[in-house]
């Protein structure tokens, strides 16, 4: 039994000891964490730091399980597509085949994300054909492209009727990283579900999208990959932004999937004017410091009125580049029925002129254009202008046959084009970087202008 | 009787409720939970009628049971069951901290340090020259010559010397042991773990500058010490915080100690800190600078730390890799052997120049042979470091850790009897 | 079963005590003020808190962190279930047969009227329940046809003493056709997953007589804790539910000779109300809320009121209780429907979440009313 004052002075001793030890240890723990997390960031070190959680189990166990937990709530909506190639391959003959056995056919497996019961998105480009459903049986369980953004690539698609689960879009700027996201990819087999980390990033802004994309640095993620949180969100899709892979947000994608419910092929904004970069003589010889150069108007174009061979484009409604491949995805980005107020430098005089801004125009039968030269003995040559008649030919084709009739005139050839048959559609030979091949181009009066 | 055919119907309810599944089967952790709690600490009593730890047991248990025999306890069971680890590791550490008494430490500090010196730098330094010598001939995958092949000799040494002091303090809390021999060995492999993890980090980071492109860190001293000292310092002053709960309140003590492991478990991790020292800090304030009074918190302990015990190494046991054992068994077994002919003969040289040379000093080595949980994590560092290599180093170190695993805690407890320190909390 | 003066006594199970005086205190003084009844009702505080925690409110707990509770939901549904078992051992060994008919009289009202009424009524109304309908209806018939379980003391009177087994009794009906209807709409052979649970349920209440009594005090934490795992694990593995492994283990430690019902009792009773109190929290953080379940809860609410007062009238007699009392103590809820609900939630999923959010939604506003009712089974002041 202790007596009471000597208890008392204990565990008043014991008290103040304790009330020390925690004011060091914060004070130590204070300065560590100074050293630890200093503003100015350390020396970056690849390697995980040395030591690691004890006695855990390994992460890829713990995302192995996550995988599987966030796989049921997904899966019903995905979709794995065969797409075929997007340009109708090159005549071969057995020489080419022989010269390479194992040449890719072409074929590209890609994950669709179902939005309705009969409709899914996927990233596809805008020739792309679907040729069938990994997993599908043909016939009622064929899939196919309703409308194709051309500029962002995405596409809504007809797809067999199945339930769908809800999508929830997790908006890209309330996603934390670095975190780990689930890759959905289409393969031969279907699709694949994978983790793949995203480092610590900000958004950048990109011209063909309305809101910011997130890099996703040296990933190997395939293009038009879907990507969905440990939670089921759907983050967003992968796109190539300036050469890189970057993520565009889902909202974004869903947005413009929507749209292209409303509307059958939307056409992107063409101002009918080519354009080239301002080099340095050009930039002394029109006295403009920035911007990119016309080099071109089409006559009937919305800018025919406005501009100008040599003119120098310097703003746009506030933004400038000089950068042509920027300018002409940008513009074809706006919305049609809008006018955009550009600024020139025309002989070294800054001034402003307005355009109305309007879809490209309605592509008119192959036949109306004034394309065709005489090849003597040969057939018919394909001028420049038939790339915008909207035709299947290409400048520098040769057009051997038309029809029954060999080596035909122009006018022979615009006679042929003129006569419709009952499918809309004519086919003749041409001669194209020295091979023979069949192309079938639209007759007159058929509104679908492009060439399959 | 009465035991046994109790465990006989819970084995074949198990058994029944897998056989009749259901479609939407509710993945969930209380079916093995349950399982392990009761059937587990049934066959640990049981290995306690053959004088062996109970801990055994707990492994028998999670081995029979687990993927590679019976099944019962499936790989994604296993994962679940795991939950508990870092709740598991703080509550052995704070059990450790609060049988360290410094005061009485001091009489056996210079024996500690010789033990630890000699026995770490000596088995580590003798085994790196093997490895060495020998590793065109191990299973270890090609690493070349040269500083390279030094650099994986020195981090394999480092892994395979490394003790376990979850798996020691677990058999010495569990058979309620107290004594020299008790205190000695645990100060020891505390001591000897945290001087294996410093070096493994430097000989980690000559790996890295000679077999990698990564320029030296120089940061990594500063890393360190965050995460070795602060946690140390962290966990004194949840520490100080218990003591004063204890001083203060005094009621609901179990629960309180359950919310000092759960908060060690779960705040450490994310701030890089390591459990066990923060645990063991934590242990070392209550018993040092505010010992409690009565038996409140040692029977709060012994009715928390059971249930955590039982589960933490059944789960052991389940995790135990059978087939890995199979493979490289050979090689695991020579290396294991070497190990402990190194451990025993430097602790018998050591012990002529021990203070104490009686009993306890003696008898240290048989509780330095146990390996287990932090060997694991480690060795999983060098595997994602050194994807060649690594990755077949990590296989030996998972075959050695099976074998320890289950032979330390027999020595251990065979010591602890030979030294009459059971049953004497 | 004789109480010893070792063990407390096992009686009907306590889960909605009222709140002691002491602290009761403030509500009772305010009440003139309020209009509303002094006693404080955990239903209501429990699930708005679950609410208010969840998704729908400042999602605190988000739902990662519900999956990561649903083992606590189990442990909790297997605790409810030991004490149903306990509670309806006791109250079967002191009922009549009289109170037997009274009990299957006042189900055979109150289920059919809910379910049948819900089911044309949503049919009629052109609601779009998903999941099966009439599976649906049926779980809901059962849940709202349980009620709060009554405290009686040695001063209550034999009135208040028959109505409170009535109370209690009610419970059968959707432990036994709950569970089975769970069991079916989880698919697979189901008389082989129903006799699964309930011989799982036994063999472990067996295996803990045979470890209860002989063990020492830590030893039987272990045991007890690994019992009730076991039981929750069996329930959520089989497709059924714990409540139904829970109460047969219960019932198996009643009838065995020795103390392993006190045991249970004693060791798991600090852990009810907190494992109560949790599972109502999911609940509520785990409800949705749209006009299909506002329509149900809606319908709900009128024809339990309805079925349970034409009940309290026609059993009356019967049961020589008066109507009034036993309106009054039938129409108080309690967990149970809200236990089998997130039972239902958790293991069919989305598609039956309206039959959670239902119950859930209904016992709130039934517990709402009750307040208002006058306390005719509580002794004067």
């Amino acid at each position: 039994m202790t007596n009471g004052p000597s208890r008392q002075a204990r565990v008043s001793r014991e008290s103040r000891l304790l009330l020390l030890t925690v004011a060091v240890c914060a004070a130590v723990l204070l300065l560590l964490a100074r050293l630890r997390f200093p503003d100015a960031p350390l020396a970056v070190d690849t390697a995980a730091p040395p030591l690691e959680r004890l006695a855990a189990r390994a992460s890829y166990d713990a995302l192995a399980a996550d995988i599987q937990r966030v796989e049921p709530m997904i899966a019903p909506n995905l979709i794995a597509l065969r797409v075929a190639p997007e340009l109708p391959p090159a005549p071969l003959d057995l020489r080419d085949v022989l010269a390479r056995p194992d040449a890719p056919s072409g074929v590209r497996h890609v994950a669709a994300l179902r939005i309705s019961r009969d409709t899914a998105l996927a990233s596809l480009d805008p020739g792309a054909r679907i040729d069938g459903i990994v997993g599908g049986t043909g016939g009622a369980d064929r899939a196919a492209v309703l409308a194709v953004d051309p500029v962002r690539r995405i596409a809504r698609i007809r797809v067999p009727d199945a339930p769908v689960r809800e999508i929830a879009p997790l908006p890209l700027a309330s996603l934390q990283t670095p975190v780990y996201v689930v890759v959905v990819e289409g393969t031969q087999a279907g699709v694949t579900l994978r983790p793949v980390f995203l480092g610590r990033g900000d958004r950048f802004d990109s011209v063909r999208w309305t809101r910011p994309l997130l890099p996703l640095g040296g990933m190997a993620v395939t293009p038009g990959a879907l990507l969905f949180s440990l939670e089921g969100e759907f983050i967003g899709t992968v796109v190539v932004e300036d050469g890189a892979p970057a993520i565009a947000g889902g909202r974004d994608v869903l947005d413009i999937v929507g749209s292209l419910a409303s509307s059958t092929r939307p056409a992107p904004l063409d101002l009918g004017v080519a354009v080239q970069p301002l080099t340095p003589a050009l930039a002394a010889a029109l006295a403009a410091e920035r911007g990119v150069v016309v080099s071109e108007v089409a006559p009937g174009g919305a800018a025919a009125a406005a501009l100008e061979p040599a003119d120098v484009i310097t703003d746009v409604d506030g933004w400038s580049t000089d950068n042509p491949h920027e300018f002409l995805l940008r513009l074809a980005s706006r919305q049609a029925g809008t006018s955009a107020t550009i600024a020139i430098v025309r002989n070294g005089e800054p001034r402003t002129v307005t355009v109305p801004l309007e879809a490209a125009p309605a592509e008119g039968s192959p036949g109306d254009s004034d394309a065709f030269t005489s090849e003597r003995g040969v057939g018919t040559r394909v001028g420049p202008d038939a790339r915008a008649s909207g035709s299947g030919f290409r400048p520098g084709d040769v057009i051997t046959r038309a029809g029954a009739t060999a080596a035909p005139t122009p006018a022979e050839v615009r006679r042929f084009l003129a006569t419709p048959t009952p499918t809309g559609w004519a086919t003749l030979m041409v001669r194209r970087d020295g091979r023979q091949r069949v192309v079938a181009v639209p007759v007159a009066g058929r509104s679908d202008a492009a060439a399959r | 009787m009465a035991r046994a055919a109790a465990l006989l119907l819970i084995l074949a309810t198990v058994m029944g409720v897998q056989r009749a599944g259901s479609p939407v089967a509710t993945s969930t952790v209380t079916l093995p939970l349950g399982f392990a709690l009761i059937a587990a600490y049934l066959l640990g009593a049981a290995a306690e009628r053959v004088r062996l730890p109970r801990l055994s047991g707990y492994l028998l248990f999670g081995l029979l049971c687990g993927p590679f025999l019976l099944n019962l306890i499936t790989s994604s069971m296993a994962r679940d069951l795991q939950v508990v680890n870092g709740f598991a590791l703080a509550l052995i550490a704070l059990v450790a901290g609060l049988e360290l008494n410094v005061g009485r430490l001091r009489t056996y500090l210079r024996d500690v340090l010789l033990v630890v010196g000699t026995v770490m730098v000596g088995t580590w330094g003798v085994l790196t020259v093997v490895l060495w010598l020998a590793w065109p001939w191990l299973p270890l995958g090609d690493v070349g010559g040269g500083l390279p092949r030094l650099a994986a000799a020195l981090i394999t040494a480092a892994l395979v010397t490394s003790f376990s002091p979850t798996v020691t303090i677990a058999v010495i809390a569990e058979s309620r042991s107290r004594g020299p021999l008790s205190e000695l060995i645990m100060a020891v492999v505390v001591m000897a773990d945290l001087l294996l993890i410093l070096g493994f980090a430097l000989a980690l980071q000559f790996g890295r500058s000679t077999m990698s492109s990564v320029p030296t860190d120089v940061g990594l001293g500063v890393q360190l010490s965050w995460e070795i000292f602060g946690s140390l310092a962290f966990g004194a002053i949840v520490g100080a915080a218990f003591a004063a709960y204890l001083r203060v309140v005094g009621r609901e003590i179990t629960l309180a100690l359950l919310a000092v492991c759960a908060l060690l478990a779960v705040v450490a991790p994310l701030v890089h800190f390591e459990i066990i020292l923060a645990a063991l800090a934590a242990g070392l304030v209550v018993e040092n600078v505010a010992p409690p009074e009565g038996d409140n918190l040692r029977i709060a302990i012994e009715r928390g730390a059971l249930p955590v015990l039982i589960v933490f190494f059944a789960a052991a046991g389940v995790s135990l890799q059978l087939d890995v054992l199979a493979v490289v068994g050979p090689t695991a077994l020579l290396v294991a052997a070497a190990r402990f002919a190194l451990i025993r003969g430097i602790t018998a040289w050591v012990v002529r120049g021990a203070a104490h040379a009686e009993t306890p000093v003696r008898l240290v080595w048989m509780g330095l042979i146990s390996q287990a949980g932090v060997t694991l994590g480690l060795a999983t560092i060098v595997a994602t470091e050194f994807p060649g290599w690594g990755a077949q180093v990590r296989t030996l170190i998972v075959a050695l850790t099976g074998l320890h695993i289950l032979i330390g805690p027999i020595l251990l407890k065979a010591a602890l009897q030979r030294a009459g320190e059971i049953n004497k909390i | 079963m004789q109480p010893r003066g070792e063990w407390p006594e096992i009686g009907p199970d306590h889960l909605d005590p009222p709140i002691p005086e002491a602290q009761g205190g403030w509500l009772r003084r305010r009440r003139p003020s309020l209009g509303a009844r002094a006693t404080a009702a955990p239903t209501l505080l429990f699930v708005l808190l679950g609410v208010a925690l969840g998704p729908l409110g400042f999602n605190i707990l988000t739902r990662t962190a519900l999956s990561h509770l649903q083992g606590a939901t189990w442990v909790a549904l297997a605790v409810i279930g030991v004490f149903i078992g306990l509670g309806l051992a006791a109250v079967t060994a002191v009922s009549t047969r009289r109170t037997i008919a009274s009990s299957a009289t006042i189900a055979l009202i109150t289920i059919p009227t809910v379910a049948v009424g819900l089911y044309l009524l949503a049919a009629q109304s052109g609601i779009p329940l998903p999941g099966n309908t009439l599976a649906g209806s049926m779980l809901i018939g059962l849940c709202a046809s349980v009620s709060a379980a009554l405290q009686t003391t040695a001063r209550s009177t034999a009135e208040v003493r028959h109505a409170a087994r009535l109370a209690d009794l009610d419970d059968v009906p959707l432990l036994v056709f709950g569970v089975a209807i769970v069991a079916a709409l989880a698919g697979g052979s189901v008389w082989l997953r129903l006799v699964a649970t309930a011989a799982a349920g036994g063999a472990i209440g067996l295996a803990g007589w045979l470890l209860f009594e002989r063990a020492d005090d830590s030893e039987r934490g272990v045991f007890v804790t690994g019992a009730v795992l076991l039981l929750a694990g069996t329930g959520a593995f089989l497709g059924t539910s714990p409540l139904m492994s829970g109460c047969l283990a219960a019932l198996v430690w009643v009838r065995a000779p020795g103390a392993a019902d006190r045991i249970t009792a004693r060791d798991l009773r600090t852990l009810q109300h907190p494992l109560v109190a949790l599972m109502l929290i999911i609940a509520g953080a785990t409800v949705e809320w749209n006009p299909v379940v506002l329509w149900v809860t809606a319908y709900v609410v009128v024809l339990r009121l309805a079925a349970k007062l034409l009940a309290s009238v026609v059993v009356a007699r019967l049961a020589r209780v008066s109507p009034a009392l036993l309106a009054t103590v039938l129409l108080q809820p309690g967990v149970m429907g809200i236990a089998l609900g997130l039972n239902v939630a958790q293991m069919l999923g989305d598609d039956y979440l309206w039959i959670l959010s239902a119950v859930t939604a209904s016992a709130v506003v039934s517990e709402i009313l009750g307040l208002f009712l006058p306390r005719i089974h509580e002794e004067p002041a």
